[in-house]
């Protein structure tokens, strides 16, 4: 058979114009999405038994409970556990993707030390022997020569079984002092403690009981202590009738959910809360044993009746009328009134806290049910006879040796506040934290702690809570063989100095007293670790018993004393009631210039305390604000000429700084928002810690506080 | 699946359990919120209105699940969206993908989203990633699934107990699951005895852009009309 060339080129023409009606044209362009991929860049993925684990998040006091999944015995997923009696089920998008800090591109994987000071300064690698070689040489010269400076331990997050170590520790050096870093207990607590001394125990918020809530801006929605405790209590007050007030100057998470928004001028929240005393003691509305039990009661009286809320209301922009039935709400249910701890924006001023927290006085609150409660601390042996000062309290220029703790509290202070404390030729600062944070540029030497997840670690009573609690938070993953906790760390410092020994010197025999002492108490309760059962300490066969159940992941918590005690508080403790002068005058708030003021997310100040997998709601998306952004009313943009994503150059007493615009309609006119928070994607290894931003421009008042500071802004 | 609003807080508890649940690797550095990857992703709305008058809503905008004339089913020249007529859930099938981006372009709620860089997570933290889900791959589209694997692995649980059907609670996506506010209901809208389906029967649960006829399944509820009333308007981004 012959085949012409005109049925050969029929034929192969055919066969293409039947193939473009065949799956094949489409299975190659299918196909060459596959091939041309990239392969080597996408991950195998994990294989192995799937097991689940009970544990707790360590990444800030909160200590959410979690239920981790894990497969090849590595944790995949973490997510809350419900019925939890702490945490209540919640987890933030932190601690969702915390076990994937481990990895994180800012991790430290072995000890440096910073060598220069200042710009010029350089990470160099180190070991531990050369860390400790070096320390060892500065606490034995503090220990003969004192008067040169001393030994300063700064605590992140008090309460722990670790924390009784370092003041321990610090016991043995002539000076040595323990202090607690700002944030790392509730401030209005703070204040009332110093208002109630003879009030014996711990104090807390009886939320679970309280009918109203006063919140001077805290983040009750945002991350407020334990954050399940606030979340579940306020996303349930349909059935328990709870009302949240919030007062404050931006229109926040917490705000948008309250039932009354106050939108308060930033920097009036004394005014509004003596305005407040004023209506209570006005209208009469004062328990008739605070006028006996308050020893200052005539003079807070002299003070708030020239803070009437008819003279005030412009200053505080709160009509009065607001303030007035603000007043008769608080008074005629039990409340709580508290301040909000800003993550980055820090505490109010003394007088402010004070004036604040002398409210819960006034109203009697203060060991009554649905108030602030009186609990009794966690059973503890013998404990460490150095006193827990707070930083503000360290003297300028005193300590020579800082040795800063590696557990966060979730929230960020200015490095000025440390540098103040050192001595002039800037000290010695000796920082444990698994990453290169913002806050390692202020360190000499950085000791690698085990991250989150990585090692046996204590879950204690959260800031706030009612009653005392004590978890354990059960290692998911094996640490880096250069990881060193904070015990091992001061264990080999006490034994390079010459001190006495610390004792026990591992975590767990530690933890392990706490349970005995637990144990012997005979107090509370474990609950199992999704609930299942709730088993009194009292009728447990033995300590083994609840170390077991501790070991698995359940929560042991302290019965709550159902007793009212309301012990003699003042009103205003010993500030002078001149601290107030020309508060109520509005001459005194009539500024021209703007106002910064920090905020940030708690536990998301830094690039290194967030996951890079948070990318999506701060790069990814426009649910969380980057840091370096300053969100401003479009009003106060308008009438600087300015508009939204315009450059601007911030300039306040403590330096210039650019940053971008974001154009808010959530916050208050004539403020500057300034976020501080991460950005999750700027992870490249590097040799030099991110700078604190914007925090860097907060002046640091001589009472520790930074919340608010006069700037001013121009297109850069 | 219906949210609601009014309780959401905008924590990105969700957004966050979505990437890890599915194995979505972090931003690449120069990536933004247009060309980032965000099964869900919580949009925060604003009134319009200026201090203090102003007031915000948070709308986690996952897949819609169109069950009407699902656009990117309609557009896609590789068959790589399919719709399981069983749970109506949406599917996308990433190997079939040829990164046209049609689907991008069809879908009203701007809920796909396109892998312009490769899937590229810190070194380790691949051990750590879901078993269940694989990585997707530069230049294809992907979307929420109402996590699939979590419907797999329910299915098999089923099936290994003798079962045709799931149990209740043994399927919840991991939005669902992370939410602290308890602000998204999931389950079966089919079935007229379910909370999801008695609950977006109930007033001021709406859905977005009805004038489509896109029929999402994926409802909202506000009792705020100011955000009723946004549903019909334009897309959020």
């Amino acid at each position: 058979m012959n085949i012409t060339r005109r049925e050969l080129l029929t034929f192969a023409g055919g066969s293409i114009l039947g193939a473009l009606f065949t799956p094949v044209p489409w299975k190659l362009l299918d196909d060459s999405a596959i091939w041309t991929q990239n392969w080597s860049l996408i991950p195998g993925l994990p294989r192995g038994p799937e097991t689940f684990t009970f544990t707790g998040c360590t990444l800030c006091p909160g200590g959410c409970a979690i239920k981790a999944r894990r497969v090849n015995g590595l944790p995949v997923s973490l997510v809350g556990v419900t019925g939890h009696p702490v945490s209540n089920g919640f987890l933030c998008p932190m601690g969702i993707a915390g076990h994937h800090l481990a990895y994180h591109p800012l991790r430290l994987r072995r000890p440096w030390a910073f060598t220069g000071k200042g710009t010029d300064s350089l990470l160099t690698p180190s070991t531990l022997e050369e860390v400790i070689s070096n320390l060892a040489p500065i606490v034995k010269d503090i220990q003969s020569s004192p008067t040169k400076g001393t030994v300063a331990v700064l605590d992140q997050r008090p309460d722990r079984v670790v924390s009784d170590v370092y003041r321990r520790f610090v016991s043995n050096i002539p000076g040595g002092m323990y202090a607690l870093a700002p944030g790392s207990e509730d401030p209005t607590l703070t204040a009332l403690r110093s208002l109630c001394k003879t009030a014996e125990g711990k104090l807390g918020y009886d939320l679970e009981n309280t009918e109203v809530i006063l919140s001077f801006g805290a983040p009750l929605l945002d991350g407020w202590s334990c954050p399940g405790r606030a979340v579940h209590l306020l996303q349930n007050r349909i059935h328990s009738g709870l009302r949240l007030i919030q007062a404050e100057g931006v229109q926040s998470r917490t705000a948008l959910q309250a039932d009354t928004w106050l939108p308060l001028i930033p920097g009036t929240e004394a005014v509004l809360a003596l305005a407040i005393g004023n209506v209570l003691i006005r209208e009469r509305l004062v328990p008739s044993k605070i006028e006996k039990t308050s020893a200052d009661f005539q003079t807070y009286k002299k003070l708030v009746a020239k803070f009437q809320p008819e003279t005030v209301a412009d200053i505080c922009g709160i009509p009065a009328s607001a303030i007035s039935e603000t007043a008769r709400t608080i008074a005629s249910h039990s409340s709580v009134v508290m301040s909000g701890y800003n993550p980055a924006g820090g505490p109010f001023d003394a007088a402010t806290e004070t004036a604040i927290a002398g409210l819960n006085a006034l109203l009697g609150n203060i060991g009554r049910i649905g108030g602030i409660s009186l609990h009794r601390p966690l059973p503890s042996g013998p404990v460490s006879t150095s006193p827990a000062i707070a930083l503000t309290e360290i003297p300028d220029h005193s300590v020579r040796l800082l040795l800063i703790d590696g557990a966060e509290s979730g929230h960020t202070y200015p490095s000025s506040l440390l540098r103040r404390k050192l001595t002039a030729d800037g000290g010695t600062v000796v920082m444990l934290s698994p990453y290169l944070s913002s806050r390692s540029a202020l360190a000499d030497f950085l000791v690698p702690s085990p991250a989150a997840f990585e090692s046996l670690e204590e879950i204690s009573t959260p800031p706030g809570a009612h009653r005392a609690s004590f978890a354990l938070s059960l290692p998911l993953m094996k640490q880096p063989d250069t990881a060193v906790d904070a015990v091992t760390f001061l264990s080999k410092l006490a034994g390079a100095a010459g001190l006495p020994s610390l004792g026990a010197e591992s975590m767990e025999s530690f933890l392990k007293q706490r349970a005995h002492d637990i144990w012997l108490s005979k107090r509370g309760t474990l609950t199992a670790p999704a609930g299942t059962s709730v088993t009194p300490t009292a009728e447990m066969a033995g300590e083994e018993q609840l170390w077991k159940g501790l070991s698995e992941g359940g929560c042991w918590v302290d019965d709550v004393e159902a007793k009212e005690a309301i012990p003699q508080s003042m009103l205003l403790g010993t500030l002078t009631p001149d601290r107030f002068d020309g508060a109520s005058s509005p001459a005194q708030h009539a500024t021209g210039t703007m106002r910064l003021i920090p905020h940030g997310w708690r536990n998301a100040t830094t690039t290194a305390s967030v996951a890079p997998v948070l990318s999506k709601l701060f790069q990814e998306s426009h649910l969380r604000s980057l840091g370096g952004r300053v969100h401003i009313n479009p009003a106060t943009l308008a009438a600087n000429a300015l508009s939204d994503a315009d450059i601007v150059k911030v300039t306040t007493q403590s330096g210039s700084m650019t940053a971008q615009v974001v154009a808010d309609h959530t916050v208050i006119p004539g403020v500057i928002h300034a976020v501080v928070g991460p950005s999750p994607n700027n992870t490249a290894p590097t040799n030099q810690p991110e700078g604190e931003g914007l925090l860097g421009l907060c002046v640091v008042r001589d009472d520790g506080s930074w919340r608010i500071t006069e700037a001013s802004i121009a297109r850069a | 699946m219906v949210v609601d609003l009014d309780r959401c807080t905008g924590c990105g508890a969700c957004m966050v359990a979505c990437a890890v649940e599915n194995n979505v690797a972090p931003a690449e550095q120069k990536a933004t919120e247009r060309t980032g990857v965000t099964w869900l992703r919580v949009y925060p709305v604003s009134n319009g209105e200026n201090f203090p008058a102003n007031d915000t809503v948070f709308i986690p905008m996952p897949c819609q699940q169109c069950g009407n004339h699902t656009p990117c089913v309609s557009v896609c020249p590789q068959n790589a969206v399919e719709v399981d007529p069983s749970t109506g859930i949406v599917g996308q099938i990433p190997q079939r993908c040829l990164g046209c981006r049609y689907c991008m372009t069809a879908c009203p709620y701007h809920a796909r989203y396109f892998n312009w860089w490769d899937p590229q997570w810190p070194e380790g933290t691949e051990t750590l990633l879901n078993p269940d889900v694989a990585p997707r791959m530069r230049g294809v589209a992907e979307k929420c699934n109402f996590c699939h694997g979590r419907l797999h692995a329910a299915r098999t649980k089923a099936a290994a107990a003798g079962n045709k059907e799931i149990a209740a609670g043994d399927y919840i996506p991991a939005c669902v699951e992370s939410c602290p506010s308890k602000a998204i209901v999931f389950g079966d809208l089919a079935d007229e005895t379910s909370e999801v389906s008695r609950l977006s029967h109930s007033n001021d649960t709406f859905q977005f852009l009805p004038k489509l006829g896109t029929a999402p399944k994926v409802f909202y509820h506000s009792a705020k009309e100011w955000v009723r009333k946004m549903a019909d308007r334009a897309p959020l981004a």
